[in-house]
């Protein structure tokens, strides 16, 4: 038994490692899909910027050339007009020339402003195509930003939780000599009532439910019922003197409002503590449930 | 190769040395919390993990396309 433990401790923790080194990964591609997104955004930005510029560029040309040809055609026309004072008239021939230039140019310039109109065209149906595409990225990338936040934190410590089963096993078997009494009571206790809480009401409560507290730590609330949470506690109050128990008490009204407050648990939720060991004393009982009731927690001796 | 599919790579290798270690904890790890963790903890992180990836492809292939039809 064992063996097949360490076997599956060994394994476990590699696990955790793995999604430990998943987490970096994970998070070193999305901040260099982020880099290469934007990047992209402002080439394009100035790509379209450029396409701008040369169809104004263009425009200027087209209206010069237009110029041209009209200043061509009235020259060719005066050319063609011209008479001397025997009537005659004189060779166009630069003027033609000088026409047929002008329209060249102007055609030139009517296709260099056709291409930088479908050029800008192209690039306004790229940006337009890519920032959907973007959009539609920046869904699923959030997710993962969660994931990486929260999710596999919070998986990381489940196999931490399960670990720390394995241990409480391999120590006792080992006779338990290197863990504290309580600490291994507290173990052992808080496994045997998930599992009693389990068996009696399959599916209808969790147990152990990891959910994000102030500054984004994890915590682990060990019964969440729809409405309520409820803690268990193991240590034996009576044992402890007035300042202890006082302390232990603070600890538990902090650890369930900080429970109560995370956005992960149901709006205000019912707190409720259930400890295992039922003090003798009505005195120290009754301080006990004096104290947790100012702060609107119930109290649930065992027996 | 673009940026982005170099990004598309690392996350698929990285989530399929993850996802290796993940079916060979699952061979050992032989209780009920197994199940919890996968229901409640893996399931999530697959779907989210293989959402994104494709995603980053689908993304990938249009930035690519993009960079060769743009001038």
């Amino acid at each position: 038994m064992s063996s097949e433990i360490k076997v599956e401790e060994k394994s476990l923790r590699a696990l955790e490692s793995a999604l430990g080194r998943f987490q970096r990964e994970a998070q070193e591609t999305l901040t260099a899909v982020q880099h290469e997104v934007s990047r992209t955004q402002s080439w394009l930005r100035e790509r379209h910027d450029y396409w701008q510029r040369e169809r104004e560029q263009a425009r200027r040309a087209l209206d010069q050339a237009r110029r041209e040809v009209q200043r061509a055609e009235a020259a060719l026309s005066a050319c063609l007009a011209w008479r001397d004072d025997e009537g005659r008239g004189r060779s166009c021939w630069s003027e033609e020339a000088a026409l047929r230039a002008a329209q060249l140019e102007l055609r030139q310039a009517e296709n260099r402003l056709s291409a930088a109109e479908a050029e800008l065209q192209n690039v306004q149906r790229w940006m337009a195509r890519v920032e959907q595409a973007v959009g539609e990225y920046a869904t699923y990338a959030d997710r993962l930003s969660d994931a990486v936040q929260s999710g596999l934190p919070q998986a990381q410590s489940f196999v931490r939780f399960r670990l720390s089963d394995l241990e409480l096993y391999l120590q006792m078997e080992g006779g338990a000599k290197d863990l504290s009494e309580a600490r291994l009571f507290g173990l052992f206790a808080h496994r045997a009532e998930r599992e009693a809480v389990e068996k009696a009401f399959p599916g209808r409560v969790k147990t152990e439910v990891w959910v994000t507290e102030a500054e984004g730590k994890r915590g682990r609330i060990d019964l969440l019922l729809p409405d309520s949470i409820l803690d268990y506690k193991f240590s034996d109050l009576e044992t402890k003197r007035p300042a202890a128990l006082r302390r232990a008490l603070r600890e538990v009204v902090s650890q369930l409002e900080r429970y109560r407050g995370s956005p992960d648990t149901p709006q205000g939720a019912a707190l409720a503590v259930h400890f295992g060991f039922r003090p003798s004393s009505d005195a120290i009982r009754q301080y006990v449930e004096d104290y947790l009731s100012q702060h609107s927690i119930s109290v649930m001796w065992g027996e | 190769m673009s940026s982005l599919l170099s990004s598309y790579q690392h996350i698929t290798q990285a989530w399929q040395k993850l996802r290796g270690q993940w079916l060979a904890t699952s061979e050992q790890w032989r209780d009920g919390v197994h199940q919890r963790f996968e229901r409640e903890q893996w399931q999530v992180i697959e779907t989210t993990v293989l959402g994104y990836a494709e995603n980053l492809e689908a993304l990938a292939a249009v930035i690519d396309q993009m960079r060769r039809n743009v001038k």
